[in-house]
């Protein structure tokens, strides 16, 4: 009976160990590398884009009569919904390092990286978008897809100054 | 109350103004209306409620100003607790799916929110959608979370201070869900599963329709589906899944 106990002590033992090894706090063997991108050019980074094919959509979002769809880590798809059975996607904001929105009245809050930025959607129709403000460094930084923590080469201080992560790709 | 006076005719005008445009258009619908909120989908970590925007990463939530739309303006910032993956909001709750569990945090005071309660559940991944009475969450095994457990699971809220699981009801591997009414729709692995919640303790299926989904919105009478396949669109107020249409993605 006791050695049956030991046995299974070992097995819980083994199946922890392993739990240990696959868990975030492991050594950082991420399949992912980052995409880094200069901060002024991240600040310049929000631009309206005509229709772009979506190939990995995240996130969607509902209001009046759009649908937005984020594209992973790279901007947001604007489609016109006014006919549910002939959506049209009228244009493409490029907001690197992005997954999440919000709209409150005509103002879409994104995630460009790090920062937060408030951008007035009021002119679509015509093509127009502006920023109306960047909150900086309001979000930690983006981390590998599958978990692992920021590896120390990309830490800031190590890697190239003013830098910033917009997006994970396989190595 | 001057300022309130202020708002209220410039709301009205902005008003007057979006009806106005509404009026001039033709078939092409126009932009925002210019009031109100949107809607996100389950797996959202942004959200709003009133004059607030709260965001959610992992260990942190985020409070930001939106009284005036344009100019948001940092609150504070939270610790509340690991593996924060969702945020939905019902009145002045917050609903947090985290990789432990749920958690139901009050907002009436829309800066200083604090945590009511926390719902526990093992090691899975998982986002959360409510009404006043109950709290639907998928629970689904996933890279982060490979010892977790598939299922949906129904939690009493009533008293949000104590909540309690009702039921829980296996599924494949169920990502985004959302609620209208009584109507359920979950995204299980290639299929989006189509519930009645009535009785909570004996959900009716009303249908199962194959199409990947990672995350989905209902509303007005549609049914917005989003994931690796593309945007698909049905109608569910005839009692029936109806596909409406189809946008693609593209490799």
């Amino acid at each position: 009976m006791k050695r049956i106990s030991t046995f299974v002590l070992l097995g819980l033992v083994t199946i922890f160990a392993s739990c240990v090894e696959n868990s975030r706090w492991a050594d950082p063997v991420s399949v992912y590398k980052p995409v880094m991108m200069d901060r002024a050019s991240l600040e310049k980074s929000i631009v309206w884009h005509s229709p772009v094919d979506i190939k990995s959509p995240a996130k969607i979002y509902y209001k009046d009569n759009y649908i937005l769809i984020s594209e992973h880590f790279k901007g947001v798809h604007i489609v016109d919904n006014a006919d549910p059975k002939n959506p049209v996607i009228k244009g493409y904001i490029s907001v690197p390092g992005c997954v999440d929105m919000s709209m409150k009245e005509n103002i879409l809050y994104v995630d460009n990286a790090v920062d937060l930025v408030a951008i007035d959607m009021s002119k679509i129709g015509i093509g127009q978008i502006e920023v109306k403000k960047r909150i900086k460094e309001a979000f930690p930084e983006l981390v590998p897809p599958d978990g692992f923590s920021l590896p120390h080469r990309y830490t800031k201080g190590v890697r190239p100054q003013n830098s910033v992560i917009v997006n994970w790709v396989k190595k | 109350m001057k300022s309130l006076i202020k708002y209220t005719a410039v709301a009205a005008l902005l008003a007057l103004a979006a009806a106005c445009s509404k009026g001039g258009s033709g078939v092409q619908s126009d932009p925002f209306t210019g009031s109100g909120t949107g809607m996100g989908g389950s797996m959202a970590r942004f959200t709003i409620t009133n004059d607030h925007l709260y965001t959610v990463s992992d260990t942190k939530m985020s409070v930001f100003d939106i009284s005036t739309a344009s100019n948001p303006v940092h609150k504070n910032t939270l610790d509340i607790g690991w593996g924060v993956e969702t945020i939905f909001p019902l009145n002045d709750k917050l609903f947090i799916g985290t990789q432990t569990g749920m958690k139901i945090m009050d907002v009436s005071n829309p800066i200083d929110p604090f945590k009511l309660s926390e719902y526990q559940h093992i090691r899975s991944c998982d986002p959360v959608v409510a009404n006043e009475h109950y709290a639907y969450v998928t629970l689904r095994t996933d890279n982060m979370c490979t010892r977790g457990t598939n299922e949906l699971q129904i939690i009493d809220i009533a008293d949000v201070t104590k909540p309690v699981m009702v039921k829980s009801y296996p599924m494949g591997k169920p990502q985004g869900l959302s609620l209208d009414g009584n109507n359920l729709f979950v995204c299980d692995n290639s299929v989006v599963k189509w519930y009645n919640v009535t009785d909570p303790k004996v959900l009716v299926t009303k249908s199962v329709t194959t199409v990947e989904g990672t995350d989905l919105i209902a509303r007005d009478g549609i049914l917005m589906v989003i994931g690796p396949g593309g945007l698909s669109q049905y109608s569910y107020d005839t009692g029936e899944l109806k596909l409406l249409s189809r946008i693609p993605t593209t490799l």
